[in-house]
């Protein structure tokens, strides 16, 4: 904006007259006006007007007070660009991470088809360092295995024996994981399933109640059955007690491989129990029958010398489909 | 306005003395950006001798900072008078640009 009287200028305070002064408040007006719609650019005119001695000190302050609000419009305005923009930075960088948990969820629902979910749940509550140490805990063991297999073998295509095993195993898997089961180990025919609980008697509960309804569910599949001369049939071996639970490590030349199992007596009874059945049966060693006698109906199955254990081991079979009213 | 510049512990102190208004801020302004743009981006102000801030002095301070932040620098001033400190708390301008009481406790807090 132009003074009108150029000479005021260096003679110090202006005499602007009343309509030279309604002029440049029209001015002022004017331009706050433009401001106020967002012409920034206006501002420069705004603090020409605070120019000392060159404007009456009325239209001085008015401009400085237009001033000061423009400062603080600015500084608040570059605050939030700050904002923005870091709003953005951060944006990025949890896009980021979403799409690495997303990869993370992906490379865990392919461990998890490998890796025991007892060993997925150590992982994540400690990822830095899980507790894999091998120690001594009272668990059920579960050994599984479809008789005849090996005839089957011969009677069937290979394709046909792998969709035959397939389908009885994954009709298996909804039953072991519903009753907290953790497969452990799987060999051809075969399941080494876990079941652990703090409370002995409940896992001992849950392993034969999975026992039961596997069997339940092998009935019902009828896959190939034609083509086979005998009825497929599930075998399974139950023993309970305490076990060392926890990792192995097997180191070779070709690297290390680790495993998550549980070892000792009771697992390799349990192997044995299984071997004894026949026709379809559940048979659970003299521990686990302790723990579950109230719950199901068993019958002595006799008492056995089995490989590589010194004492003969009592076995029960499982004969009751309806378990029985009773609270452990 | 006069503005002298002297350097320490890697810092340009720049001396302000007298009024920073509508008439002297646009070469306060050009000095001190053509001091960062040349990569001088640590930069601290001796207020002991300005006077006087106007709203158009307070936006070259606030520009200088904004831009000192953007070249990942610094700008920080000392030893400013009462009248012209309520004004930069008016503003705000200390989130912005620190104030401190000395050089020394500025030159400390580096």
């Amino acid at each position: 904006m132009e003074s009108k009287d150029e000479s005021q200028r260096d003679e110090g305070m202006p005499t602007t007259g009343h309509d030279d002064l309604l002029a440049i408040v029209s001015s002022l007006m004017e331009l706050t006006e433009k401001i106020s719609k967002g012409d920034f650019d206006q501002a420069e005119k705004i603090y020409e007007l605070t120019r000392e001695g060159k404007y009456p000190p009325l239209i001085l302050h008015l401009a400085e007070a237009f001033g000061m609000m423009m400062v603080q419009v600015e500084a608040r305005q570059y605050h939030l660009e700050q904002i923005n923009e870091d709003l953005a930075v951060k944006n990025r960088a949890l896009k980021a991470s979403i799409e690495k948990i997303r990869l993370l969820e992906i490379i865990k629902s392919h461990m998890g088809k490998f890796v025991p979910s007892s060993v997925l749940t150590l992982i994540e509550k400690n990822p830095d360092s899980p507790d894999l140490l091998k120690r001594e805990e009272d668990v059920s063991v579960v050994f599984l295995d479809i008789a005849g297999y090996t005839k089957m073998s011969e009677q069937l295509e290979p394709e046909k024996v792998n969709t035959v095993i397939q389908t009885y195993f994954s009709s298996f898997m909804d039953a072991i994981f519903e009753n907290n089961g953790d497969i452990n180990e799987t060999a051809g025919d075969g399941l080494m399933i876990i079941f652990r609980d703090k409370d002995p008697a409940k896992h001992a509960l849950n392993a034969v109640q999975a026992a039961i309804d596997i069997q339940n569910r092998a009935q019902a599949i009828d896959v190939f059955q034609q083509e086979l001369r005998e009825a497929i049939q599930v075998h399974v071996g139950i023993n309970s007690g305490l076990c060392s639970v926890g990792s192995n490590r097997f180191e070779g030349v070709t690297g290390t491989r680790w495993t998550f199992t549980a070892t000792g007596p009771v697992t390799n009874t349990a192997a044995r129990i299984c071997s004894l059945t026949s026709g379809g049966d559940i048979l659970v060693g003299a521990d686990t029958h302790e723990r579950i006698k109230n719950h199901f109906s068993f019958e002595p199955a006799g008492e056995h010398m089995l490989k590589n254990i010194s004492r003969p081991v009592k076995v029960f079979k499982f004969v009751g489909s309806q378990e029985k009213n009773s609270s452990i | 306005m006069d503005m002298f510049e002297v350097r320490k512990e890697g810092l340009l102190i720049l001396e302000l003395k007298g009024r920073l208004d509508a008439l002297t801020s646009p070469g306060v302004r050009d000095k001190i950006l053509t001091f960062l743009e040349a990569g001088e981006t640590n930069v601290l102000l001796d207020c002991s001798g300005m006077d006087y801030v106007s709203s158009a002095g307070l936006r070259v301070l606030f520009e200088a900072a904004y831009k000192a932040r953007d070249l990942k620098g610094w700008i920080g001033s000392y030893g400013v008078c009462e009248n012209v400190k309520k004004i930069f708390n008016l503003a705000d301008l200390s989130s912005e640009l620190p104030t401190f009481r000395t050089q020394e406790e500025a030159l400390k807090s580096r």
